[in-house]
């Protein structure tokens, strides 16, 4: 035994030995990496990248608050001074303060799997879910849940037009019948009012300057039906649509520019832009990335952020191009980097 | 069906011969780990004392091999030289035993005792790219009644009992044993995904467990033989919540049948075998979060027809004929699908009078109208013993081809489900060394390498998940074991014994999607680099204080080996006490797991009990 423990004691040694890093944190504008992490795994976490300095910094939320973000980090929304953070897998929204990424408090929806959030004023919210058909409603004040809105599929992106909210409606492969859709919800009394639905599935919404919402729907073989782009006001009448040349190309990550006036959208390894007022997408350029996992416009200044998944179980690669395609930098953040979030003050 | 019978009768026929179990000169040369059974070996492998717990729990004692463990009582798998759980093959009485949907076994399900004999190739073996995990029963002769009974309480209100009988007379024996498990896992840790890194109590994690094994088997007459054995297992469980997740509402039922008629035959130098086996796995998995209550079931129906033929000039030849049905109705799959798969294996030992062996086989398989490739094995054995027989040395170097076929997950979930898979391929190889004094103590020094090409890997295409042949991955590495005592043979009044195995598992993927791809060269995720267990007991007549210490290195959760789990030392220390009263043996013992109380993960965010207490009653009557 005397022999055996100085060499399990030299193993201890040599496994947990790993530099500790000073963190660089985030004290001025720039782009948020949200990084899903694995599913079960746990290491879910934020990437902050300084657009001006080239520089990122990992590991966010652990490094400033201490414990683990948990699992399977969905979507990070900032509104003024504070971010919520949804954690799909650990069915909780985090709030913390921006830059500092100091939490606020923990808002937990017991049973949950929370997707989307969008507060509508200053107190309230509406979370989207992937579990169940409905939209919870939440006091992020108090951090209570006030009431659920029952709708027809489970939804993810949310848009607000005026006293309405828009959720995105998912297809479910488990359930052929189900359709991508757009569902309208009264602010003033937490209402599901109606929904146009589409064969198939939705890639993603947005609104844009002339207060319409967009929305990215992929091809549907059962019906025949190409891939689009569709255009609804605020009454969900149709105002414009632009179906694909042909089958194959499956739109997804629907983003618009900051002035809300140019469209753009991932297909295939494509970047595709197109004009609000004359839908014709073209491929603005080409992704080099193996696994192109996501992408966002930057508001401000129009650069484009992909992130590339690489085997989905290491650190995301993040490839920054400038409005007209060309990369300006390339760097690593969090594992299965999955959205963005961006800051301007 | 009817078409099956048909052509199995004619294999009967062509090929008539031999005892499948029969290979025990090949085990030689393969390195067959004897985990532990019911004849005595060494305290560390006795079987007795740890019988009733779940395999799972105990694999990680008896030897050095890593058990990727989910949390108390949950989905447990081991992995052999940085292979995956379902490059490992479980048979029970040389019936494979992997779900035909999944790929893999479930080792928690298994309860230590029901089977008499438990032991692991470690090597590439018969085709297969990992381990072979081995359940044997082993039915006695003419040996009359004699019953087990074993009985445990512990901490987290779990109770483990498990009872045997066993009745030999004449040319009739048999064997019915009975397992309870049940345990509430109210465990209290420390859960490092939350503010301030807070105790906390286990919830959502009861779980009960129940089987029964009934084997029967007689002599027909001096020539066949014929064995029956009937194993059902259910187990009801709460899937506990993440450490992240406040709470859960999933639960697992597990409900498996399995049957096996085996006939034997033996005249003069040809032996004769014939195995026939009906496995049925029933799961139903619950989320009331996600509204999901799915019920999924696997069947196999598993033949194996095998001849031995032993020459009189040191030649044993061996060959094996199988034919499987895989069945599975899942609702993923749309409707049940199913797959035959006929197998041939053929081994060759020439046996040298200077301890000099040769061993020479290969197999083929063909899945649906695909064939695998064809996996030979070679090995060449030496081994020697002085002529007073107190030394021994034993020297194998052993090359293999290996692969594995996709699972039906792997071919038809939907969405995803890719027909276009290629089977994994191996070449495993091994050098090992190993010296006995037959007083004192025994070593051994195994090298390994092995080379999988087309691994396959479950990865997100678009927006939908899909298994396809991504990597190719080296494993290298080294076993190191010994065990040692005061006097093997003529245990004195105090005896001493120690037990130590090391494991060092070198396992990394060898390709790069593009220059970003910092996995080339990295080790896989869950492979620990060392894993150690290290043992001693200090017994007086028969008394005894034992204490088992192991450690696992770090596990990278991350192919790029920026995100790892914390290696850990584990310390159980156990007391106790065997009685012997005319034919009756009597044994008692207390044991603390986990001594030092070490909080730890094994998976990423499954808690993991702290420090807790056993007791043990037993039983036997022969």
């Amino acid at each position: 035994m005397n022999r055996i423990t100085p060499l399990l004691i030299l193993l201890a040694c040599i496994s947990s030995c790993h530099k500790d890093k000073t963190p660089d944190l985030p004290k001025s504008k720039g782009v948020y990496i949200i990084n899903e992490g694995n599913f079960g795994f746990g290491n879910a976490d934020v990437s902050f990248y300084n657009p001006e300095t080239k520089t990122t910094t990992n590991d966010l939320f652990k490094t400033v608050n201490g414990y683990s973000l948990g699992d399977v980090e969905q979507s990070m929304y900032i509104k003024d001074s504070v971010a919520f953070i949804l954690v799909n897998n650990s069915a909780k929204i985090e709030m913390v303060k921006i830059p500092s990424f100091q939490k606020i408090r923990t808002i937990t929806i017991s049973g949950s799997s929370p997707r989307y959030i969008l507060p509508v004023d200053d107190s309230i919210a509406y979370v989207t879910e992937l579990y169940s058909n409905k939209i919870h409603v939440i006091n992020y004040q108090t951090g209570n849940l006030k009431a659920d809105i029952s709708v027809p599929q489970y939804t993810e992106h949310l848009v607000r037009v005026d006293e309405y909210v828009f959720a995105e409606g998912k297809k479910i492969y488990s359930n052929p019948s189900s359709e991508g859709a757009v569902y309208r919800i009264r602010i003033a009394d937490n209402t599901f009012v109606d929904k146009k639905e589409f064969a198939g599935d939705a890639g993603g919404i947005v609104q844009d300057k002339n207060k319409n919402i967009w929305i990215a729907l992929d091809e549907d073989s059962a019906t025949n039906t190409k891939a689009s782009l569709v255009c609804l006001d605020k009454n969900l009448n149709m105002v414009a649509q632009y179906s694909m040349s042909s089958f194959g190309l499956h739109p997804n990550h629907l983003c618009i520019e900051g002035n809300g006036e140019i469209l753009f959208f991932l297909a295939n390894k494509n970047i595709y832009n197109t004009s609000i007022s004359n839908l014709q997408p073209t491929i603005l350029f080409t992704s080099t990335a193996s696994n192109v996992y996501s992408m966002d416009v930057d508001p401000a200044n129009g650069d484009f952020y992909l992130s590339d998944a690489l085997d989905y179980v290491q650190s995301s690669h993040i490839y920054r191009h400038d409005k007209t395609g060309t990369l300006i930098h390339s760097f690593t953040a969090g594992v299965i980097s999955g959205n963005f979030a961006f800051t301007h003050e | 069906m009817k078409t099956v019978t048909t052509f199995l009768f004619l294999i009967c026929l062509l090929t008539a011969q031999a005892e499948r179990k029969d290979t025990v000169m090949l085990d030689e040369v393969v390195k067959i780990e004897k985990l532990s059974s019911n004849n005595f070996q060494s305290p560390f492998t006795e079987m007795k004392y740890q019988n009733g717990k779940r395999l799972s729990d105990v694999l990680g004692e008896f030897s050095s091999v890593y058990v990727k463990n989910y949390g108390v009582g949950q989905l447990s798998s081991i992995a052999v030289r940085g292979t995956s759980a379902s490059q490992t093959e479980v048979q029970w009485n040389g019936i494979k035993l992997n779900s035909p949907s999944l790929g893999q076994c479930d080792l928690s399900l298994f309860t230590l005792g029901m089977q008499q004999d438990l032991q692991l190739v470690r090597t590439g073996y018969r085709g297969t790219i990992g381990g072979t995990l081995q359940m044997n029963n082993v039915l006695k002769i003419d040996s009359g009644i004699s019953a087990n009974l074993s009985l445990r309480a512990g901490s987290f209100k779990t109770f483990e009992g498990i009872g045997s009988v066993q009745y030999a007379r004449k040319n009739i024996s048999g064997t019915s044993s009975f397992s309870y498990l049940s345990a509430e896992n109210n465990f209290q840790f420390q859960n490092i995904f939350k503010e301030g890194h807070p105790y906390q109590t286990q919830t959502n994690a009861v779980v009960r467990q129940l089987s029964f094994l009934q084997q029967l088997g007689g002599k027909i007459n001096s020539h066949n033989e014929l064995n029956f054995n009937l194993w059902l297992t259910e187990a009801d469980r709460q899937i506990p919540p993440i450490m992240s997740k406040d709470a859960a509402s999933e639960s697992q039922y597990d409900y498996s049948l399995r049957s096996m008629l085996n006939w034997k035959a033996k005249y003069k130098l040809l032996k004769l075998s014939f195995t026939s086996a009906y496995i049925q796995d029933k799961l139903r998995y619950k989320n009331t979060e996600a509204l999901i209550d799915e019920t999924s079931l696997m069947q196999a129906f598993r033949n194996a027809f095998t001849t031995t033929y032993s020459f009189p000039f040191n030649l044993v030849l061996n060959a094996e004929l199988n034919y499987d049905l895989e069945r599975a109705n899942v609702r993923a799959y749309g409707e049940a699908k199913s797959r035959n798969i006929f197998g041939m294996k053929f081994y060759t030992d020439y046996y040298l009078t200077n301890g000099l062996k040769f061993h020479f086989g290969f197999r083929e398989d063909i899945v649906g109208k695909k064939p695998s490739v064809f996996a030979p094995e070679l090995a060449i054995n030496f081994s020697k013993r002085t002529k007073d027989a107190k030394h021994s040395f034993s020297s194998a170097v052993i090359a293999s081809r290996n692969f594995r076929f996709p699972t039906l997950n792997d071919l038809y979930w939907v969405p995803g489900g890719n027909s276009d898979l290629k089977n994994e391929r191996a070449w495993n190889g091994e050098l090992n060394f190993k010296y006995a004094n037959q007083k004192y103590f025994d070593i051994s020094l195994n090298g390994f390498c092995l080379y999988v090409d087309d691994w396959i890997q479950w990865i997100p295409q678009g927006n939908i998940w899909m298994p396809v042949n991504y990597k190719r991955v080296l494993s290298r590495g080294f076993e190191a074991s010994l065990h040692a005592t005061n006097d093997k043979h003529n245990p004195k009044r105090f005896a001493i014994h120690f037990n130590a195995s090391y494991t060092f598992t070198k396992t990394t993927n060898l390709d790069a999607a593009n220059e970003f791809d910092q996995s080339a060269g990295m080790q896989l995720i869950y492979v620990p680099l060392h894993r150690v267990v290290a043992g001693v007991q200090l017994q007086y007549r028969k008394f005894y204080l034992r204490s088992v210490n192991s450690f696992v290195s770090r596990v990278f959760t991350s192919t790029d080996n920026v995100q790892f789990l914390k290696g850990y030392f584990l310390t159980d220390l156990e007391a106790g006490k065997d009685f012997t009263i005319d034919k009756y043996e009597i044994g008692m013992s207390f044991r603390v797991n986990n001594l030092a109380n070490a909080s730890y993960q094994n998976v990423a965010q499954h808690a993991m009990p702290g420090r807790n207490f056993e007791g043990t009653l037993r039983f036997k009557f022969d």
